[in-house]
């Protein structure tokens, strides 16, 4: 064998694994699939509150529209990440999955709010930086990842140079039970009553009189 | 040539084992947690409502059905050429649909095998063990051993991620089924899907 072929043969031989595909794998994970379409999936297991979900929608249509399309996926438990929950706990490598299956030859912007922190892709050297600095969630349940997130989009849309307006951050009494005002009218109305039957008992007795 | 060979091996082919240590985010993890792309062009994406659906009409025994009742949850995933074939939803559920975002909310009549969301998850309802086949019926897709849907070569079925060696149209949609297809290019499947609570 002359030494030609044979260093083709051999640098074919050597380099043939990192020709290959990468270690192939699937798409298990509800948050790919439903990305696709809309800007935030929203856990499984507990409802969002409908005031919640609105302003986090509002905060990521701000923000696609100042040229931030950022992506949000909340993810409370395993079970929201249907058959890769190996990847629960770890939002900077699910960050990646997500990123590496939605996008499309173009930089996506993906945003990952687990209990235990956040995980971020494809938000450029700025916006990262901002994402290490930010703490994570203040509770597990859906509603305070979900207000993770408005606050994050709005940090992480100004550090990509795509400021949006801050979005008011509801607060969970306020975001989907009773609020104040129904207490108030509550209280009001058993005051009344009250009154009226302390008048209906002074006149009673007045009468027997 | 042994210096040519020592060079290669040195400069580490493709990256070095330390490198990609450092860099993998899935180290660690199982062959199965890898990301896969949706594939590119409307193959890749198919409608969720075949023209029987669209008529109401009965396929294969299955009627269309005006509540959606009882159901249990089976995860199908698709896969040609190595890339992922998007699961719409909506798939067994009759027009008009009601949607809000991704997911189907109601129709005007829906089939035993139905998805409301787009994630690969079928609603199955209760009555005989129904088997893929079904599914792809309903769907109005086509399913053969050198078929899946537009896409052809050699298809190959895993369940729980086990291959299936018999007829794929066979496959039996039981609770909790984890079911890959595969065209064109093997990869190491899922044997597990944590399925939502009610399901």
């Amino acid at each position: 064998m002359s030494a030609k072929p044979a260093i083709v043969l051999c640098t074919v031989a050597l380099l043939a694994p990192c020709l290959a595909p990468a270690t192939a794998g699937g798409d298990a994970d509800p948050a790919s699939d439903v990305l696709l379409t809309q800007s935030v999936f929203y856990p499984y297991s507990a409802q969002v509150s409908a005031q919640v979900q609105k302003t986090l929608n509002q905060a990521t249509a701000r923000a696609r529209r100042a040229g931030f399309p950022i992506k949000v996926a909340l993810i409370e438990r395993p079970l929201d990440l249907g058959g890769v929950f190996e990847l629960f706990g770890k939002p900077k490598a699910y960050a990646k999955f997500l990123d590496t299956e939605i996008s499309f030859r173009t930089l996506q912007p993906v945003l990952v709010v687990m209990p235990t922190g956040l995980g971020g892709s494809g938000l450029g050297s700025a916006a990262t930086a901002t994402l290490a600095a930010l703490p994570p969630p203040p509770g597990r349940r859906p509603n305070a990842l979900a207000q993770a997130a408005i606050t994050d989009v709005t940090k992480l849309a100004a550090a990509a140079g795509h400021p949006i307006t801050a979005a008011a951050s509801p607060t969970s009494a306020t975001s989907g039970g009773p609020g104040a005002a129904p207490l108030v009218g509550i209280a009001i109305a058993l005051v009344i009553i009250a009154l009226a039957v302390v008048t209906l008992r002074d006149r009673r007795r007045a009468a027997r009189r | 040539m042994l210096m040519y060979i020592a060079l290669v091996l040195t400069a580490g082919g493709c990256g070095g084992a330390a490198e990609r240590a450092s860099t993998n985010p899935y180290a660690g993890l199982p062959p199965d947690v890898r990301p896969r792309p949706v594939g590119p062009g409307a193959a890749y994406r198919p409608p969720a409502v075949a023209a029987a659906v669209g008529r109401r009409a009965t396929i294969d025994g299955l009627r269309c059905l005006a509540s959606p009742g009882r159901r249990f949850g089976v995860h199908l995933e698709l896969f040609a050429h190595r890339y992922v074939v998007h699961i719409p939803a909506g798939i067994g559920v009759a027009p008009p649909q009601r949607s809000r975002g991704a997911y189907v909310l109601r129709g005007a009549c829906y089939y035993r095998l139905r998805t409301l969301e787009p994630t690969g998850v079928f609603q199955v309802g209760p009555g005989r063990v129904l088997a893929l086949g079904d599914l792809f019926a309903v769907w109005g897709q086509r399913l053969a051993a050198r078929r899946l849907l537009s896409f052809r070569g050699p298809v190959h079925g895993f369940v729980d991620g086990r291959r299936w060696r018999g007829p794929l149209a066979r496959i039996p949609l039981r609770r909790h089924a984890e079911i890959v297809l595969e065209v064109d290019g093997e990869l190491p499947p899922h044997p597990a899907y944590d399925f939502a609570p009610g399901l």
